[in-house]
């Protein structure tokens, strides 16, 4: 019986090797690993009781001090937040007086108000470090046990797009828990004080937040990445994640106190980061003073390494 | 020895609100038997209740007259083939069987003898000694068949043993089952494969959607289907002339025709086949219409398949 | 149906072979022997650190609070889940064997691995602090013992809790992180006798009935009441065996739903 269909006859061919790198001009299409971060917060948002533990306690938090932070600065310009009643008025009879004194303790309240925000940064960095292990310990572990980068890299990906996709989803973790709850306090403080002199005088505790904020995320989230690449699973990498900033905390306070030398506290993301906000913040804590040279070049130094493991473990990631 | 091999009553497995079996009441006897269904139809889920590795969340389940779940006793007469490409990679291929045998019970010697014949059963002996890391899947696969059937048991049970084989492979296999079946030894497979089925047993049993559908022989099944006409293909020189007659034949519902000028054909349906079979000469004669084939796919298995999954559509 | 001290031996032997041919197992033991690294920075860089000194503290802060257990939560973890993880608990299920020969035949080699590398991981640490320089009356028995029969008993325990914990539990390395570092840490903190709930306590008792002298120089040594020795071994085997036979338990009832 014929079919009446037209046969289209294939040129043969033969290849020698088995596996070629893809040549060709990509699309000027820009930001190619944006579907790579849509796809891995889509992901992790849609188990809700993670989020929800590891969410609220920032939250919270958040709210907490807004409310402190807002009642500092209404209590040392005389006024009494809605809902202090007797008490309120109480602490602003206190604060009250001369007009000079009621200056000198408002400028000393705002002073307060920001060493609370970098004791509230301080608090909320072991969140955002909680958030970014969470959601970023499994990325590239997983990603190799169950062959998905075998699909990643069959579109016109490079690497870097995919390591940048992939920092990206832990990066915004990180935001998301270090940095914008600061935004937010400091953006009630503003409101708080009389024409926003809070910004006036202590303005430059915006871009401190934002340089600490992501200085912290780009350590914590290349530290999770690199961990994530060594590991054959998902809980490997959490473990090993915890067991690093665990151990390195214990070996450089142990370090510290047995040679009498607290340069050793480089040893640990996490004591950098307290040194660094300290010294960031002008926050005098001369029990914990040690050269802040040294951390930064520690935290360098983490992100260097890093780095170096997440390239070298995932450099033939594209052949199968 | 009892004659049947599984007996499942009111059967029913669910993963939380989604079905895997519902409802299920079969009758498996000893020798060959094909499970068939397409994706998501419950296969894996009822051959993991028969092995033992899933409880009924309803009804029950007996094997060689024993329930399966954490039954020690029935596992040293099974062998169970799953789907999932899983395998202990550090191992050797014969290190791997060999463990599992001295699981089932055999000193070290002798399973390492066993072991190599059953890889030889299975085209691995020459790579025996290699890491499974190594392996293609073809060959992962030819080895879980190997653990299934290395320690001889009564009854293998196995999950789409003919994924990932190559079509060498796959008639390789097929010979096995054949060559188990006549050492007595019963075989449940799953697969979707209908042409190779229909080449090793006669008894299938259909699933959808987790419900059963049909079971038995596959012409008895087809017999059943007494809502689809048998459907005819004839190839004939005056096809006009043959159609003219056909449709006067009792049972016969639709004649059409198909093909070009030069090669006509005409697709009869009819409920009478054997009143059809049984006029069909003298009407050939009698109109001197130039029969030159006559054919029915109806009989296989595929058609059953086709009948059935049509209707549940 | 095999017996299960035969099927546990097999399993035993063939996952010793797997194990010490894996990164885990390795880097357990890497994990044990750093308190060992850091008491040759020490003893190399500090004139005034006695060997008795570093090893008490590096052998009571870091190898026992933090080494051992993170390394017994790596390896216990996996003593069933990692079968299941990999889907391989299939094979083993479909076998003429007890369900719990699985989970003592690989507890077994887990334990039997980090029994090793603890013990090792302490001969690291005495022959490092004995680099120091400082002069005391050197690294007594009353501190290697102790030290050997805490570390080991530690991972022992440990490993045995997080196993149970594997079979009972999806997500074992979670809740085994938040046990060991939160709870404990949390209820180590509280006033009054809140420690004898953490295995912590009970493993520095163990040191506390056998040390000798050298170890009052630890932070809170001696303010803090310890447990008899003999009613801290009775409560360390009465915990071991209860999570035996609670993970055995769960395990001969529990279907795995594995995907394919």
């Amino acid at each position: 019986m014929s079919s009446g269909l037209k046969q289209h006859t294939m040129k043969a061919e033969m290849h020698g090797e088995t596996w070629r790198p893809w040549s060709g001009t990509l699309d000027g299409q820009r930001l190619r690993f944006g579907p790579i971060v849509r796809a891995g917060l889509r992901i992790a948002l849609r188990k809700k009781l993670p989020l929800v533990l590891l969410f609220l306690p920032p939250v919270v938090a958040t709210i907490i001090f807004s409310f402190v932070v807002y009642t500092v600065a209404a209590l040392a310009q005389g006024m009494v937040p809605a809902g202090l009643g007797a008490a309120g008025g109480a602490m602003g009879q206190a604060l009250g007086g001369g007009s000079n004194s009621l200056a000198g303790d408002f400028v000393k309240q705002l002073v307060r108000v920001r060493e609370m925000i970098v004791g509230f940064h301080l608090s909320t960095d072991l969140f955002s470090l909680l958030l970014m292990t969470w959601f970023g310990a499994g990325l590239l572990a997983e990603d190799r046990r169950s062959g998905a980068h075998l699909l990643y890299f069959a579109r016109p990906l490079t690497r870097m797009d995919y390591l940048l996709g992939k920092f990206s989803i832990v990066a915004l973790f990180g935001v998301l828990g270090s940095m914008l709850p600061g935004l937010v306090i400091i953006t009630v403080a503003v409101a708080a004080s009389p024409d926003w002199s809070f910004l006036q005088q202590e303005g430059s505790v915006v871009w401190k937040t934002l340089l600490f904020g992501g200085a912290w995320t780009i350590v914590v989230s290349s530290i999770v990445l690199a961990v994530s690449s060594l590991a054959s699973r998902r809980s490997y990498a959490l473990a090993g994640v915890f067991a690093l900033f665990m151990f390195s905390g214990a070996i450089s306070q142990l370090l510290a106190r047995l040679l009498k030398d607290r340069d050793w506290l480089a040893l640990s993301p996490v004591q950098c980061g307290i040194r660094i906000a300290e010294a960031l913040f002008d926050l005098k804590m001369p029990v914990r003073d040690w050269n802040t040279t040294i951390a930064w070049t520690s935290w360098a130094l983490m992100v260097a390494v890093s780095w170096a493991i997440i390239v070298w473990r995932t450099r033939r990631l594209e052949v199968v | 020895m009892s004659e049947s091999l599984v007996q499942a009553t009111d059967v029913a497995r669910f993963y939380g609100d989604v079905v895997g079996v519902c409802d299920l009441s079969v009758t498996i006897p000893r020798g060959t038997v094909g499970l068939l269904g397409p994706n998501g139809a419950g296969k894996s889920t009822f051959l993991k209740l028969l092995v033992g590795e899933l409880k009924p969340s309803r009804g029950q389940i007996e094997v060689l007259g024993e329930t399966p779940f954490s039954n020690p006793r029935l596992h040293a007469r099974l062998g169970f083939c799953p789907q999932q490409d899983a395998l202990w990679d550090e191992l050797t291929a014969l290190e791997f069987v060999e463990f599992l045998l001295r699981l089932s019970g055999y000193e070290a010697a002798a399973a390492r003898r066993m072991g190599m014949e059953a890889l030889e059963r299975v085209q691995l002996a020459d790579v025996a000694q290699r890491r499974l890391k190594g392996f293609s899947k073809g060959m992962r696969q030819r080895t879980r068949i190997a653990q299934s059937i290395a320690h001889r048991p009564e009854l293998v049970v196995l999950d789409e043993p003919l994924t990932g084989l190559d079509p060498l492979a796959r008639h390789a296999t097929l010979e096995l089952f054949r060559s188990l079946g006549s050492d007595g030894t019963s075989v449940v497979f799953s697969t979707h494969v209908l042409h190779e089925v229909e080449a090793l047993t006669k008894n299938v049993v259909l699933l959808h959607r987790g419900r059963l559908l049909a079971g038995g022989e596959i012409a008895g099944i087809r017999t059943l289907l007494d809502r689809h006409p048998r459907r005819y293909t004839i190839q004939a020189r005056e096809p006009r002339l043959l159609a003219r007659e056909l449709v006067t034949v009792d049972g016969v519902e639709s004649v059409k025709f198909s093909g070009s000028k030069d090669s006509w054909l005409l697709t009869v349906e009819t409920r009478s086949p054997d009143v059809l079979l049984r006029e069909l000469p003298g009407i050939a004669a009698r109109t001197r219409a130039g029969i030159g084939s006559l054919e029915s796919r109806d009989e296989g298995l595929e058609a059953v398949f086709d009948y059935l999954m049509g209707g549940t559509a | 149906m095999i017996p299960l001290h035969t099927a546990a031996w097999v399993i035993a032997s063939v996952h010793l072979g797997t194990l010490v041919r894996s990164r885990r197992a390795w880097a357990c033991a890497g994990l044990l022997a750093l308190p060992s690294l850091i008491a040759w920075i020490v003893a190399s860089s500090y004139f005034k650190a006695t060997p008795s000194g570093l090893t008490t503290m590096l052998g009571w802060n870091a190898l026992l609070q933090v080494s051992v257990p993170l390394v017994s939560l790596l390896m216990g973890v996996a003593v069933v889940a990692e079968e299941v993880d990999d889907r391989t608990i299939t094979y083993l299920f479909i076998r003429p064997i007890p369900r719990t020969a699985l989970l003592y035949g690989r507890l077994i080699t887990s334990v039997l691995w980090l029994a090793v590398c603890a013990a090792v991981a302490v001969a690291l640490l005495v022959a490092a602090a004995s680099c120091a320089d400082g002069s005391d009356a050197g690294i007594s028995n009353g501190v290697r013992v102790p030290l050997v029969l805490a570390a080991c008993s530690g991972v022992a325990v440990y490993t045995v809790v997080f196993a149970a914990l594997g079979v009972w539990v999806k997500n074992a390395m979670i809740v085994g992180l938040g046990y060991t570092f939160a709870v404990e840490g949390f209820l180590s903190q509280l006033p009054g006798r809140n420690q004898l709930l953490t295995l912590q306590h009970h493993l520095r008792s163990l040191i506390a009935g056998t040390g000798d002298d050298a170890w009052q120089r630890i932070d809170g040594y001696g303010t803090t009441t310890w447990e008899p020795l003999g009613s801290t071994i009775l409560t360390l085997a009465s915990i071991v065996a209860v999570a035996v036979l609670l993970g055995a338990w769960r395990l001969k009832r529990r279907q795995y739903e594995l995907t394919s």
